[in-house]
């Protein structure tokens, strides 16, 4: 089967261990060490703005102004700057809009709109299954524009409105068309089996496809939930800047950061270490949940991507 | 198979060979005719039916609608008397004012061409590089821990990516304060406009080689083994069978990932990013396309320019896919869909 050839794939250096094993090659450990370095290099500069952030943001005022910013660590770190952000009302506020967006969103999207669609896709006699893939691949390949996209969103009431950030976006031709995909790689015994028992067709996405394809749908909750977190453009434009109820913590964040910058007392105000908690707290759960979710990756977007 | 496979296997005598069995309860049953066949999925998958309609009643109006307002926005002047049925309609004069009168024409032209020059360059080949390093490293240990580690920058915002630039590239920033304190130079980034396009590569980049090495990655999976075997064989060294194996492996991917790099030439740049490092300083360096559609087109009401300025870019874009895969698909065999 497809899937024990990808996963005996994937232990993929073993096969030049062997090779080196079986003959120590005239360049290969020199290869070894440039390469090696090479992606150390990259490791060390990937990482270190992640540190400095999370660093800064631990800083006190004092500190700050005696080391003129040039540190890696604090040497004596203080929580003054989260105890400061945490003070605001409005942190709070766009929190809860996040957390609510990353809620909804991929619950509304991905499990009602975008499986049940790829679903639809993926069965054998259903009848206007190939207009159904032209309408969502049209999409993939046009796009409205910004100006009528804003006018539409206008005229059906969705500014200023929590549900613009989700119902335009229910269904996503990319993700039905991954889970049409998926579903279609299904055995087709065991489809045949479940009908013979007598499953009704919602018997058998939630009963036979959605456990079998647990990693997929994991994947694309993960990556709607963190694409809702993750999105500010969308309050820019739809949002009134004054309505601190529904604006989203990246556009708070974004506002944060514009704000400091106009102050000349920033440094007095210890406005840099702020800056950097709020980014850590935009940060800290998508570095929770990333380990969880690590294993899925390659596989999910290997078959979004790749046509074989 | 369906529902009528499960019923008719019921009622079927025994004394009758197989062949008419299947002939008579299944083949002669199955439904032919469209409006047959539209009758039998309405009645076994009504629930399905039902179940779909929101997703496309939301795509018809917020993905489709816009598509067709701005078909119409871009033939009319549109002002706010006269909203969208009452403006004047001025056929292709916008079109015409776009490409002679608009002030901002050619600088946002060339900006986003000069975006997707870079796009090519630099957001092309880091990727690729990386999977080949990663690829053909010895240790798992490694290479699971750096993947970890450069996959990570991906979930990020822009607006987290631009607070990791303020941190290192404004006025107070790590960077600036080391060239200060250290060299002496006092050196401006984030408003200096010969700067601010390679920083705004460097960031984008940051966030972006880990994930896109992952394509290349799973494509390199599938390369027989026992190519480097041969190659090993005929004397090809560790550098050389980059060139003479991994590289050739993956080179469907490669094309796929071109043709989409072609058809977004007229897009070029990430809009979400170049607006947070927007400034009045820097803007006739990374005013795009997309950033004038939303800085002058939303920003100033020029509705009917931007719409008609956005339809030429996607109709150029449109084009330009087709154009490609076409060219790839006769000259390699390599297609998008």
């Amino acid at each position: 089967m497809q899937a024990t050839k990808q996963e005996k794939d994937l232990k993929f250096g073993a096969k030049f261990r062997k090779m080196l094993r079986k003959k120590f090659r005239k360049g290969e450990i020199g290869y070894q060490i440039i390469t090696s370095l090479f992606l150390l290099f990259l490791l060390i500069v990937s990482a270190y703005p992640l540190l400095y952030v999370l660093g800064a943001s631990f800083m006190s005022e004092e500190e700050w102004i005696a080391r003129g910013g040039l540190f890696l660590f604090p040497h004596s770190p203080t929580i003054a700057a989260y105890a400061d952000i945490f003070k605001e009302v409005n942190l709070y506020k766009s929190i809860a809009v996040s957390i609510a967006r990353a809620l909804v969103g991929p619950v509304l999207s991905v499990l009602f709109c975008n499986m049940i669609f790829g679903y639809a896709l993926s069965l054998d006699n259903l009848w206007g299954k190939r207009v159904l893939s032209v309408f969502v691949f049209v999409t993939m390949v046009f796009g409205g524009g910004t100006i009528p996209q804003y006018l539409i969103r206008d005229y059906t009431g969705l500014l200023n409105n929590f549900w613009v950030f989700v119902i335009p976006g229910l269904l996503g031709g990319w993700s039905s068309l991954l889970f049409k995909q998926t579903f279609l790689g299904t055995p087709s015994s065991i489809l045949e089996s479940a009908r013979i028992d007598g499953a009704s067709e919602l018997q058998i996405l939630v009963r036979v496809m959605l456990p079998m394809h647990m990693g997929t749908v994991a994947i694309m909750i993960f990556m709607g939930a963190v694409g809702q977190w993750n999105s500010w453009f969308d309050a820019l434009l739809y949002i009134d800047t004054n309505n601190a109820d529904l604006i989203p913590l990246q556009l708070y964040l974004k506002n944060y950061l514009a704000q400091s910058t106009e102050s000349s007392t920033a440094i007095v105000q210890n406005a840099e270490a702020k800056k950097m908690a709020v980014a850590v707290v935009g940060i800290l759960p998508i570095v929770l949940l990333y380990p969880f979710f690590l294993k899925y990756f390659t596989k999910g977007v290997y078959m979004g991507s790749v046509k074989e | 198979m369906d529902q009528n496979v499960q019923n008719s296997a019921q009622d079927v005598p025994a004394d009758q060979p197989a062949e008419a069995v299947v002939k008579k309860h299944i083949l002669e049953r199955r439904p032919k005719t469209p409006l047959e066949k539209f009758k039998w999925s309405v009645k076994n998958y009504w629930f399905i039916y039902l179940c779909i309609l929101p997703g496309i009643i939301s795509m018809a109006v917020y993905a489709y609608g816009p598509m067709f307002l701005q078909i119409w926005l871009s033939f009319i002047d549109y002002n706010f008397a006269g909203g969208l049925w009452h403006s004047e309609f001025v056929g292709f004069g916008m079109f015409r004012y776009i490409f002679t009168e608009m002030p901002d024409f050619l600088t946002i032209l060339r900006n986003t061409l000069w975006f997707n020059v870079l796009d090519t360059v630099l957001g092309f080949f880091p990727p690729i590089i990386l999977a080949v390093v990663l690829f053909h490293l010895n240790s798992d240990f490694f290479r699971k821990f750096s993947q970890t580690v450069l996959y990570l920058p991906h979930f990020f915002s822009w607006v987290i990516v631009y607070s990791i630039a303020y941190a290192l590239l404004s006025e107070t920033g790590a960077i600036t304060s080391i060239l200060k304190e250290v060299f002496g130079y006092e050196a401006e980034f984030l408003t200096n406009p010969n700067a601010i396009v390679p920083i705004l590569y460097i960031f984008s980049t940051w966030k972006t080689i880990g994930w896109g090495s992952i394509i290349y990655l799973a494509a390199m999976q599938n390369i027989d083994t026992a190519l480097y075997e041969a190659a090993e064989m005929d004397g090809c060294g560790p550098w050389r069978r980059i060139f003479v194996v991994t590289l050739p492996g993956i080179r469907g991917v490669l094309l796929y990932q071109m043709i989409f790099i072609i058809g977004g030439i007229f897009t070029g740049g990430n809009t979400e990013e170049i607006l947070l490092f927007y400034s009045d300083a820097t803007r006739s360096r990374i005013e795009t396309i997309n950033t004038w559609l939303y800085n002058y087109g939303l920003g100033y009401f020029e509705y009917s320019p931007a719409a008609a300025l956005s339809l030429v870019q996607s109709v150029l874009g449109m084009i330009l896919v087709l154009f490609a895969n076409r060219w790839m698909k006769n000259k390699y065999g390599v297609s998008i869909w």
